[in-house]
């Protein structure tokens, strides 16, 4: 009787209820955010550095604009991170080989997103954080596609307010 | 046409209290699936159990019932619905 319940066991098949974004659904989403704020790091850092000067150039205590700072560089390196990750997980798990056959350049294309996110960290370069912005764009235009979902281009509804895709649904 | 009834057994938390992990689910496959109903999916080769809070066009928007271990809502396309719960 025992066999038999293990065996009936074995042949019914499971539906998984452990997380929250289940094995096989992926979503560029995180990754763009992760470049939209690569890039509005960037900006803050450029209004910080300047919020500096004025405090050397009054002899007063630049301390809090240092912490500012700091804590957008920190924000910048864990965001660039989040993108490469996100992009990647994407790329690895998601995309099938028929799948990347059918769109060449979508292996450079993960590969530019990788570069171009190490160089935002190592960087203050606003035009290279739009880059991956672009970049980053462009891969989730294949990624909607290759569900058979059209995308549309909008103005992100936030700081820094640069163009995002989103799908149509 | 397909067989009108379905079993499953449940792997996971994000469902509780409403189903446990271990438990066994029979799922309804003839009719549409409505808001609040627990459904059953199938998404790029797993299978999933949700609850469907509503419908967006042709996608379904699903929610784990476990506030803490299942925050995030989850949209997938309709027909990747297998059935609803029956009886659990």
């Amino acid at each position: 009787m025992k066999k038999l319940t293990s065996l009936v066991d074995k042949l019914i098949p499971k539906a998984h209820a452990h997380c929250d974004v289940p094995c096989g659904i992926y979503d560029p989403h995180r990754s763009i955010i992760g470049a939209l704020t690569v890039i509005r790091m960037m900006d803050i850092m450029e209004d910080t550095e300047k919020h500096i000067q004025e405090a050397e150039n009054k002899n007063e205590s630049a301390l809090v604009h240092q912490n500012n700072m700091q804590r957008a560089i920190a924000v910048k390196e864990e965001h660039a991170e989040i993108v490469k990750h996100e992009i990647r997980v994407i790329w690895g798990d998601y995309f099938k080989p028929e799948q990347r056959q059918q769109y060449e350049d979508l292996d450079n294309l993960t590969h530019q997103i990788m570069q171009l996110a190490s160089k935002s960290k190592q960087s203050a370069d606003r035009k290279t954080a739009e880059s991956l912005l672009e970049k980053v764009n462009s891969f989730a235009e294949i990624f909607w596609k290759t569900k058979g979902i059209e995308t549309k281009k909008v103005k992100a509804p936030y700081k820094p307010e640069a163009e995002i895709v989103i799908p149509v649904l | 046409m397909k067989f009108p009834i379905k079993i499953f057994r449940i792997s996971g938390h994000s469902m509780e209290p409403t189903l446990k992990n271990g438990q066994l689910v029979f799922i309804f496959t003839w009719f549409p699936a409505q808001p609040k109903d627990i459904v059953v999916a199938k998404i790029e080769g797993t299978t999933i159990v949700k609850r469907l809070k509503n419908w967006s066009g042709k996608h379904a928007v699903l929610e784990g019932d476990n506030q803490k271990h299942s925050t995030e809502k989850i949209m997938v396309l309709g027909n990747s619905i297998i059935g609803k719960l029956l009886i659990k």
